[in-house]
């Protein structure tokens, strides 16, 4: 038999987004919490969704997960679609897409041991017998930097780090083509986080997984991410290559959320023109502004963002924003 | 210690289980309650299903020559209003009486729980349906519902019981129900979605386990609730028949000559309430030594 932790034949593979809506119906009216919204990650590589509580992050890291039904729109996973598949296909291709979560605590069941936990995945896919999912799960444990002793102890007896890194392990056990990695360091202590990024950042290189890195957290999300894309109210502000985004943003949102990032420099030393601030907080998606959703806040807002929805359109090569003042030599 | 067993590469030795039998002595020996209320209800148990050879007297042999004596040493609790031995009557009705109390609760539990759990996990109009249904049954009067099923099912300390469970199981789903709700919320039921468990796994393997804890204490609560009930339907002649004997029927007995004769009455009530106080001290310890986030248990 192989070493149970190696990467799976044909790893890579990427997923799409296709005009994809997400609506809640509530007593108040329909929340549009993702509102079309398109994009493309590409095998191997981490996209970064970068947003502010309530701009529908946490809702479309749900969705490609699998944990939330499109309401229209859809998601392929590599060349599959799920809902083209029959019920058998769509259970064995659910290990592929996989999601952590921010809360590390509360994805663990406190009533089972980390071991219990760890080996739940293989159980319910029904893979190996029960010698080799525990030795998969003694694997999947050491790899992630945790002693195998860790098994037999329950959550709550682990600090926050650990816990995120039991969710790694056994999400790991599954060896996942695409995980979708939601805040998943924001509830950590500073001092721990760099340790986690640099986990996740091995395991994509050791087993060619694709992550769609969720956080509001912008400093994080350049530094891990491939190309990022920045949401605000359901929909897609701007997207392209990390480092592009992150030092010339085209959007003045990108441009507002980079300026809020603290500067490790005395205030007489710093770029006074570079700070924008943001008044107020995100409207809410039951009663969006018409026309670009971003116009209550934006510094450069007119008329005709009030009328007219920004085209989404590519000001330099693979660099995408939605807004009618941007401009590709900012 | 012997420390090569913990590095073990494969960890199948680090994560093996004392097992259940050892797992239990353990907590019993650091839960004083539990062990306490433990031992009552065995020397109550044994005394009863063990009575037919451990009583003094046959519990149904008149004599008419001692009725309705106080305490002797022939006769440690009395006799009763047809000479019987009291204490050798307590023993032989404690089988009747627990065997009541379980049932009722058994059968709360095995209609209850699934509704409850059903109702709180599938949401939505199947909630409606059986969230309605149940305040119907709540809105009834307990023991005029358990008077009514009793009467359509036929009179007997069986059929008794069991209406008596169903009157307790409406209480049974509803806190697993408000429980189900909470917990179905919960991340780690998210998580094992995502990995593709069944609705039968969701429920059986998180849901169940994190919703149970007041139900296990409810229950140990209903207990003696039950035997209370028993000893009410069997005072309305709904429950035990003579010539069989249970605490119930004894205080209904013992009621009647309350005046000459107390310890007639007293000691099956004793004996009833000793029985709930540690049936509800051990649920409570259980419930603490099942929860692992409770520190002292593991």
């Amino acid at each position: 038999m192989n070493a149970p932790l190696t990467p799976r034949p044909d790893s890579a593979a990427g997923v799409s987004a296709h005009d994809l809506r997400i609506h809640f119906a509530t007593k108040a009216g329909t929340v549009k919490a993702v509102d079309g919204v398109s994009f493309e990650i590409r095998p191997g590589e981490t996209f970064g969704i970068i947003g502010e509580s309530g701009s529908g992050k946490t809702t479309l890291g749900r969705a490609l997960a699998g944990l939330l039904k499109p309401s229209a729109g859809d998601i392929h996973y590599g060349e599959h679609d799920p809902r083209a598949l029959s019920r058998s296909q769509r259970k064995r291709l659910r290990r592929d897409h996989q999601i952590i979560f921010q809360d590390p605590h509360a994805a663990l069941n406190p009533r089972m041991t980390i071991l219990q936990s760890v080996i739940e995945p293989l159980d319910i896919i029904g893979e190996g017998d029960r010698q080799s999912r525990r030795r998969t799960a003694a694997d999947a444990l050491e790899r992630v930097g945790l002693p195998a002793t860790i098994g037999k102890r329950y959550p709550h007896e682990l600090s926050g780090g650990q816990k995120q890194r039991v969710n790694i392990a056994r999400t790991l056990t599954l060896r996942p083509k695409f995980i979708v990695c939601d805040e998943v360091v924001a509830a950590l202590d500073v001092s721990i986080r760099g340790a986690i990024l640099n986990l996740f950042a091995d395991l994509q290189k050791e087993f060619g997984i694709t992550y769609a890195f969720i956080t509001h957290d912008i400093s994080v999300v350049s530094h891990v991410s491939d190309r990022i894309g920045v949401l605000y109210l359901g929909r897609l502000m701007e997207q392209g290559p990390a480092d592009a985004v992150s030092d010339r943003p085209l959007h003045p949102y990108t441009q507002a959320l980079l300026s809020a990032e603290p500067l490790p420099l005395p205030s007489d030393r710093r770029d006074s023109r570079r700070r924008i601030r943001l008044e107020g907080e995100i409207p809410s998606p039951l009663n969006p502004p018409s026309g670009c959703p971003f116009r209550t806040r934006c510094p450069k807002a007119a008329t005709r963002c009030a009328e007219q929805v920004p085209q989404w359109r590519e000001l330099r090569p693979s660099h995408w924003v939605a807004c009618h003042f941007a401009e590709p030599d900012l | 210690m012997n420390t090569s067993t913990l590095n073990d590469s494969t960890g199948a030795e680090v994560w093996d289980d004392p097992g259940l039998g050892r797992r239990t002595l353990t907590w019993l020996r650091g839960d004083p309650r539990a062990a306490l209320s433990l031992v009552v209800l065995v020397v109550i148990l044994g005394a009863a299903l063990l009575a037919p050879w451990l009583a003094p007297h046959d519990p149904t042999a008149q004599n008419f020559d001692q009725m309705l004596n106080g305490p002797s040493a022939e006769h440690w609790l009395g006799t009763d209003d047809l000479g019987r031995d009291v204490f050798s009557r307590l023993m032989h009705g404690g089988a009747n009486s627990l065997y009541a109390a379980l049932l009722a609760v058994a059968v709360a539990l095995v209609i209850g729980v699934p509704l409850g759990l059903i109702a709180g996990f599938a949401g939505g109009w199947t909630d409606t349906l059986i969230s309605r249904v149940i305040d119907t049954f709540l809105s009834f009067p307990a023991i005029i519902l358990a008077v009514a099923v009793t009467g359509a099912m036929g009179i007997g300390l069986t059929n008794a019981m069991f209406s008596v469970g169903l009157v307790f199981a409406p209480q049974i789903a509803r806190l697993i129900r408000a429980r189900t709700l909470v917990v179905r919320q919960e991340l780690y039921v998210d998580a094992a979605r995502c990995f593709g468990a069944s609705p039968l796994r969701l429920l059986s393997r998180h849901v169940l386990p994190n919703a149970i804890q007041p139900v296990i204490v409810q229950s140990t609560l209903l207990l003696a609730v039950a035997l209370l009930a028993e000893a009410s339907l069997s005072f309305l002649g709904l429950g035990v028949q003579p010539p069989d004997v249970s605490w119930g029927a004894m205080i209904a007995r013992g009621y009647m000559y309350m005046s000459i004769v107390p310890e007639q009455m007293y000691a099956p009530g004793l004996i009833i309430m000793i029985t709930a106080v540690a049936f509800n001290a051990l649920g409570e310890s259980l419930r603490a030594a099942l929860d692992p986030t409770i520190k002292g248990h593991s």
